[in-house]
């Protein structure tokens, strides 16, 4: 409790210039929206630590057609292509062309209004007031945690296009874990259909295309193992076995979110030659392991040790479990 | 779904196929498998990305490997700072065989892998030494056991990676995450793991 306490005051102290309360669904809708209906253009800066990459993006939207362009400016050259769900990248170092379909939003984030409200049962949502982001005024936004199973997150939306031109995750004191921001936007009436081509000619390259839309796991389980309490909030939303590279057996993943957070389970079928155990901190990612029985049980995410912690000591192998994890109960805070 | 047999054949298959060594009928053979079994696609995602760092080897620079990991500190937060800070040694010199089969087989980008700074926080620096930095667990002020962290094997680093690649997979289509994980992705130029690959 003190820990929560702790927690909630540190990032409040962060954030108490200007403080309003506001109608966050409101905001969270209207932003989902502009990110997939609005043209725009510019760079994008991701930053973690002493590590800066960035990257140019162009998204446009006509016709109920949504597309996106993403071009590495720094490291090997790579470019990402979106045409609504089928996503292909081109990796002109391995003349490799990839092909995916898949169902997540785009670069910016996107939630859909009932999620907006299981939100803030878990979150805090409130307004801190308006400041400047490469020139456009932006009304920023936080979500605090209410407990310590989560960390926040603060948006700086214009306040003109309700795109969201910076977002940072916060660690419990308030420091900023890692940022995405623009350094340079604008919002052209029209894109050209040139710009959304890649600049390399890749028809000599290896095409890669998935056939299968949505499942790159090799199955769905439904039993062997569940996950007993869970943090508040928390959810199951994959459960799927894997091949890993190097690997000779499958590995049974789950993924957990809140619908802010994620947090990933991995259960292998190996005994005492794992040495990997206890905690490991990663920027925003925090990663615990344990054995249990004759599996090596790793969970991560990005998310507080305790939440990591609780997971990890709740799995638990049922041969015959005819429940999905995703129905058991919460632990409390 | 899978044989040990199979899947090992598969790991070599998909080795010569990015080396360039694969003949243009096993390539065939091999970009058809790919496409008709999805799970596939999942593990060559995680050979593109992870040969992506390896190849960075060559452009990588010390001393920003240095101060990245400097700077990493002084931006910790305070319970993350030099008090928990293991430095787990590893071997210098060539990476051990079994994880450069492993990791040699990789390339580079795509919305189905990866996470950067995972990566790059996992593997060992250029000196040998690899830091990895702990946390309370819960306030009961234990700390991880550093004769386990001391005698991670390169095998055990090369599969937490392979699972923070595989979480990123998943952070991407779920939840706010999804920005940093696109562009924990998207960034990624893999110089961070090359410089610890020497």
């Amino acid at each position: 409790m003190k820990k929560v306490l702790l927690c909630l005051l540190g990032i409040a102290a962060s954030l108490q210039p200007g403080m309003v309360q506001s109608q966050p669904d409101d905001w969270l809708a209207r932003m989902s929206q502009a990110v997939r209906t609005r043209n725009y253009e510019g760079v994008m800066v991701y930053v973690q630590g002493g590590r800066m990459e960035s990257m140019r993006i162009i998204h446009r939207y006509k016709d109920g057609r949504e597309q996106e362009r993403l071009l590495a400016l720094s490291g090997d050259a790579r470019e990402i292509l979106r045409d609504n769900d089928v996503v292909t990248c081109i990796l002109p170092q391995d003349r490799t062309v990839k092909v995916d379909r898949r169902s997540f939003g785009g670069l910016l984030p996107t939630l859909s209004r009932a999620s907006v409200d299981d939100i803030s049962e878990y979150y805090d949502l409130r307004e801190l007031g308006t400041e400047n982001i490469v020139g456009r005024a932006c009304r920023v936004m936080a979500m605090i945690p209410r407990d310590a199973y989560r960390f926040g997150y603060r948006m700086w939306i214009d306040k003109e296009t309700d795109v969201p031109l910076k977002v940072e995750l916060l660690g419990h004191k308030g420091e900023a874990l890692e940022q995405v921001m623009f350094t340079q936007i604008s919002y052209p009436d029209s894109i050209d259909e040139n710009d959304l081509k890649p600049a390399v000619d890749a028809k000599n390259f290896a095409w890669i295309k998935q056939r299968d839309p949505v499942n790159n796991s090799m199955s769905q389980v439904a039993d062997g193992w569940v996950a007993g309490k869970l943090p508040p909030g928390f959810r199951m939303v994959v459960h799927e076995q894997q091949l890993m590279p190097g690997m000779q057996d499958p590995v049974e993943h789950m993924v957990f979110t809140d619908g802010l957070a994620t947090v990933s389970a991995f259960m292998a079928p190996r005994g005492a030659q794992h040495k990997f155990k206890g905690v490991s901190r990663m920027g925003a990612i925090t990663a615990y392991a344990r054995q249990v029985d004759n599996f090596h049980v790793t969970v991560m995410g990005e998310v507080p040790q305790a939440t990591v912690e609780l997971l990890a000591n709740e799995l638990r192998y049922e041969a015959l479990a005819p429940t999905m994890p995703a129905a058991a109960g919460s632990a409390s805070p | 779904m899978t044989d040990s047999t199979k899947n090992f054949k598969l790991d070599e298959r998909l080795s010569a196929f990015l080396d360039g060594e694969a003949s243009v009928k096993e390539t065939h053979e091999l970009l058809d498998h790919i496409e008709r079994y999805p799970h596939i696609h999942a593990v060559l995602d995680q050979h593109h990305r992870l040969r992506a760092r390896l190849r960075g080897e060559f452009h990588a620079s010390l001393d920003d490997g240095f101060v990245g990991r400097v700077l990493a500190e002084i931006d910790a937060p305070d319970e993350y700072k030099s008090s928990n800070i293991l430095a787990f040694r590893q071997a210098k010199g060539k990476m051990p065989k079994l994880m450069r089969a492993t990791l040699g087989m990789a390339m580079a980008a795509s919305l189905a892998a990866v996470t950067v700074l995972s990566v790059q926080a996992l593997l060992p620096s250029s000196d040998g030494a690899f830091p990895v930095i702990t946390a309370d667990l819960s306030g009961l002020e234990r700390r991880i056991d550093s004769r386990h962290a001391a005698s991670m094997s390169a095998e055990d680093l090369a599969e937490l990676n392979h699972y923070l690649i595989s979480h990123n997979n998943s952070s991407i289509d779920h939840g706010l995450n999804s920005t940093m994980g696109f562009m924990r992705v998207a960034a990624d130029d893999g110089s961070d793991f090359f410089e610890a690959g020497r």
